[in-house]
């Protein structure tokens, strides 16, 4: 259970939050202060208590007892992207508010972590098991606007240069765009160069890595799924693959490459 | 069969499977008849240092002509489509290219 409290702009705010610790039975309990002065005489007060606290900001998060997660998922032993995709997916059948724990491995640890703030969740609490693991606990939020002067980024723009030569940089391609998906920013791929080679029908079969799918498969989701795939004309043009391209790859030129780059909203990531 | 010859031959082969892990690993390891090929093209050939049987000294050339001859299907489409990566492969290649000139030539010395 998680309970909020606002305490700004009172001259005493331990006596409320004590009352409100005395009557909390267990859960997490969020205290909104002003600043340093009602966080430095809380904390005083919540150590005394012996009871654990994080400080977020202006923002002081008491655990108080356990947590009764709604749902439970374990992802130890997936490697990346598998934890924040498979995370994500139970996410979406979520509501908002309610707490899902998460049992993951120490490489997935920050990644879970991180993507799951950036998505605008809350993470209530996360501490390492006995086995080696962590036990992450957090509460579904909807995405909350960013304030002052940044921006809102909700695309990516995933540029690949370097085509089926680099096998690595080709996964990654398709791997992005499914994280950037499952964290509600829109991907749109734009190859170039080598490339334009990605696009080429059945180039993408023959690439398989024995612990990945096979990247046409990949490549296939992906359109299926709605990224939008460019692909060079004058790269594929120079490499004689702009006939005969996979379906529902479109030929594009240095104006679209220019209008994704500048957009305001989204960051370009170059392979 | 000239025993300099083989013994640069070997060295070609060796040469060429260290470049080549770099290849195969870059490429989503998908050189299989050409990374076999090659590794029985090693074996063979060290045998001829131990056996004087002539059927492996032909199984050496051979697989020495063969491995060469498979990379052809991939790296033509490397060639075609990716050729800015193609700095990566190229002392492979020129192993590879060295290796069949010395093949042939080894075994129009021997006939």
């Amino acid at each position: 259970m998680i309970k909020e409290i606002n305490v700004k702009s009172l001259r005493s705010p331990a006596m409320l939050v004590e009352k409100v610790i005395e009557k909390t039975d267990g859960g997490i309990l969020v205290i909104e202060t002003d600043g340093d002065s009602q966080i430095k005489e809380i904390s005083e007060l919540i150590k005394k208590m012996g009871y654990k606290m994080e400080v977020d900001g202006t923002d002081i998060k008491v655990s108080i007892g356990e947590i009764e997660a709604s749902k439970s998922i374990n992802v130890v032993g997936a490697s990346c992207p598998g934890p924040i995709l498979m995370v994500g997916e139970v996410l979406e059948r979520m509501a908002v508010g309610e707490v899902l724990e998460i049992i993951a491995g120490p490489n997935a640890f920050t990644d879970l972590t991180e993507g799951l703030k950036s998505m605008g969740n809350d993470i209530l609490s996360a501490e390492k098991t006995d086995g080696g693991n962590y036990k992450i606990l957090i509460k579904k939020e909807e995405k909350k606007k960013e304030l002052g002067v940044s921006l809102d980024i909700d695309e990516v723009f995933i540029i690949n240069m370097t085509g089926t030569g680099n096998a690595e940089k080709a996964y990654a391609t398709f791997m992005m765009a499914d994280v950037a998906q499952n964290m509600k920013l829109k991907p749109t791929i734009f190859l170039m160069f080598d490339g334009a080679s990605l696009a080429l029908k059945g180039e993408c079969d023959k690439v398989k890595h024995p612990a990945f799918p096979k990247l046409g498969d990949k490549l296939r989701a992906a359109i299926k799924s709605g990224v939008k795939i460019y692909v060079c004309e004058m790269s594929s043009e120079f490499r004689g693959v702009d006939k005969k391209l996979e379906d529902g790859i479109e030929i594009a030129g240095a104006p679209t490459f220019f209008r994704f780059l500048s957009k305001p909203n989204a960051r370009p990531v170059w392979l | 069969m000239s025993d300099v010859t083989m013994l640069v031959s070997l060295a070609l082969i060796f040469g060429s499977m260290l470049s080549g892990f770099a290849t195969f690993r870059m490429s989503g390891m998908r050189l299989m008849p050409h990374f076999i090929a090659l590794i029985l093209a090693f074996v063979l050939t060290i045998g001829t240092f131990i056996t004087p049987n002539t059927i492996v000294f032909y199984l050496a050339i051979l697989f020495q002509i063969l491995a060469p001859i498979t990379v052809c299907g991939t790296i033509c489409n490397i060639i075609k489509t990716q050729y800015q990566t193609t700095g990566i492969y190229s002392s492979h290649l020129a192993l590879m290219g060295m290796l069949i000139v010395m093949a042939i030539g080894n075994l129009l010395m021997y006939i």
